[in-house]
């Protein structure tokens, strides 16, 4: 589904003496079927940007559209409904959310509460806790009987029941371990290409933008700092490291041997692989 | 050296569970160094640290601070508290008092410090973790990273010879992170503080003088960085990953390139490919 964000603008407690800007003049286009990460440091506006996507939080000024529905400043009152259940968000450290008896009624209670039966939501259940890669018999345990990192699956799960064409994943490996943030994210990119999703990741890891981003928005005090594809961005170090991030691992890498080399090579997958592809084929070069 | 901690032989059960979170876990904490604990999610490693300061009490075993004082002691446990305090998870979770120099003082209240030394005290712990600026501010005012140096702050305070981080670090942005190591770095270098850091921070373990790889409620490995991080296959089935620069030299021998041993830096690695060059 297209995301499209113009002149956003939100402020905290407008009209008080504690009034604060959280975002100022945001302009963005996601198209459909894009994997975008957002990326900058707390404070930077990313969590409050995400919570206009599915109309937790409306705008002070200017408008967010995603596919049909447009909510703008001062429009009406309008029935969101049918945009939460499009737009999905998982939220940090989902897991605190999960209240149910059991992990199945966990994740039914979102259907249900979009109108769906008890037989069909019993289905979803079923359905998406495949898709999460945890076995049936999760299903009638209770999810605080389970690991930190099945419970983060369960919560997944729960959004994934209520088939969003939107996803959005606010810091979802934070305090998983290095296997299991890896896991998670491969799901989610599969996910993302299987089901023909439009995801917005917001995390801290420049190897997970890399990794995974068709497209890269930086934000810094509430504004669109950077905005583009990963080589664009990550061949601007110093504007990064000026708003507190850095490049991933792999250029950091690639800078260090070009500096030694006096070569000038660059990175477009940024994947670990590429690099030693590029530098393996300048030592043959060399010995010839 | 000297021990500060000894962890003998350790086995501890959650009441209502049927499988032990740690079995028979041993362990010594030499006095100033740098000690990462890392392992997979549900590994053991937070609750191993929850018994270093007795907040949680073995089942079998013991642990034993500064050679004589034991957590399951009554009489103990206070000077176990004091000399090893701990830093948790979430910022939000361990800020009690209304203000920076409140929270402080609030530890310092419990221990029954009088008025005059607490305010040393505190003017002192702030300008130690570089937060003497914001001694009245109020908790909502402060940034994660900001708060963390609070609580290590309130720590100081009581003098301790250890200071544990429960993956103190893993809430925060990368400039709260870079803060809160430099912080803590400067303590343990400078003042000769122990550090215990329960970490799934690779690039962190690796500048640790000591590593101990937990895995399912065991004790899985124990050494110097440069010898565990060459275990692949120890740091795989412990559900942690290979540091970049052993990824990196992996990737290179898929391609032909030979390496005459593994490194752990960037540095040494972009190094050792020049020389082949």
């Amino acid at each position: 589904m297209e995301i499209s964000i113009k002149q956003l603008q939100h402020l905290y407690m407008q009209g008080t003496p504690f009034e604060r800007r959280a975002l100022h003049n945001v302009t963005l286009h996601i198209a459909d079927g894009t994997f975008f990460a957002l990326i900058g440091h707390t404070g930077s506006g990313k969590s409050t940007l995400i919570q206009h996507l599915n109309g937790l939080l409306k705008p002070s000024s200017g408008s967010v559209q995603l596919g049909e529905t447009l909510i703008k400043a001062g429009g009406k009152k309008q029935n969101l409904k049918p945009l939460r259940r499009k737009a999905g968000i998982v939220f940090q450290y989902p897991e605190h959310q999960l209240f149910e008896e059991t992990v199945e009624k966990d994740i039914m209670f979102g259907p249900m509460n979009f109108g769906v039966s008890e037989s069909e939501a019993k289905n979803i259940a079923s359905n998406v806790i495949e898709m999460v890669g945890l076995p049936q018999t999760v299903l009638s345990k209770s999810p605080f009987d389970l690991s930190g990192g099945q419970m983060r699956r369960v919560a997944i799960a729960g959004v994934l029941a209520m088939n969003p064409e939107v996803l959005i994943l606010d810091e979802p490996t934070a305090g998983l371990d290095p296997a299991g943030r890896v896991e998670i994210m491969d799901l989610f990119y599969r996910l993302h290409q299987t089901n023909h999703l439009t995801t917005v990741l917001v995390t801290h890891s420049m190897e997970d933008a890399s990794k995974y981003a068709d497209e890269i928005a930086v934000m810094h005090k509430g504004e669109l700092y950077l905005h583009g594809n990963p080589s664009q961005i990550f061949s601007q170090r110093e504007a990064l490291q000026k708003v507190g991030l850095d490049i991933p691992e792999t250029v950091q890498f690639l800078l260090k041997w070009n500096e030694l080399s006096g070569q000038n090579l660059s990175l477009h997958e940024f994947t670990i692989e590429e690099l030693a592809k590029r530098i393996s084929e300048t030592l043959k070069k060399r010995g010839n | 050296m000297e021990n500060i901690i000894s962890v003998k032989d350790v086995t501890f059960l959650y009441p209502g569970e049927e499988n032990s979170t740690l079995k028979n876990v041993s362990l010594d904490v030499n006095q100033g160094e740098w000690l990462s604990i890392v392992g997979h999610n549900g590994s053991g490693k937070s609750t191993l640290a929850k018994l270093l300061n007795g907040l949680l009490l073995p089942n079998e075993g013991a642990v034993i601070v500064s050679g004589k004082y034991s957590t399951m002691s009554q009489e103990d446990i206070w000077e176990v508290r004091r000399q090893v305090g701990m830093v948790f998870q979430n910022p939000d979770n361990q800020f009690v008092g209304t203000s920076v120099q409140d929270d402080i003082a609030f530890g310092l209240e419990n221990f029954g410090v009088p008025r005059e030394e607490m305010v040393k005290r505190i003017n002192e712990s702030v300008h130690r973790v570089g937060m003497e600026a914001f001694l009245n501010q109020e908790p909502h005012q402060l940034s994660g990273g900001q708060k963390q140096r609070v609580a290590i702050a309130g720590i100081l305070a009581q003098k301790p010879s250890v200071i544990i981080l429960d993956e103190a670090t893993s809430m925060l942005d990368p400039i709260g992170r870079i803060e809160v190591m430099q912080t803590v770095r400067e303590l343990n270098e400078k003042e000769g503080i122990t550090v215990i850091s329960i970490t799934h921070d690779l690039e962190e373990a690796l500048s640790a003088d000591r590593v101990v790889v937990m895995k399912m409620g065991e004790k899985a490995a124990e050494g110097k960085p440069e010898d565990i991080f060459q275990q692949r296959e120890l740091l795989l089935s412990a559900g942690l990953d290979l540091p970049f620069s052993l990824k990196l030299s992996e990737a290179l021998l898929q391609e032909g390139v030979e390496l005459d041993k593994g490194y752990l830096t960037q540095e040494e690695l972009v190094n050792a490919i020049w020389k082949l060059a």
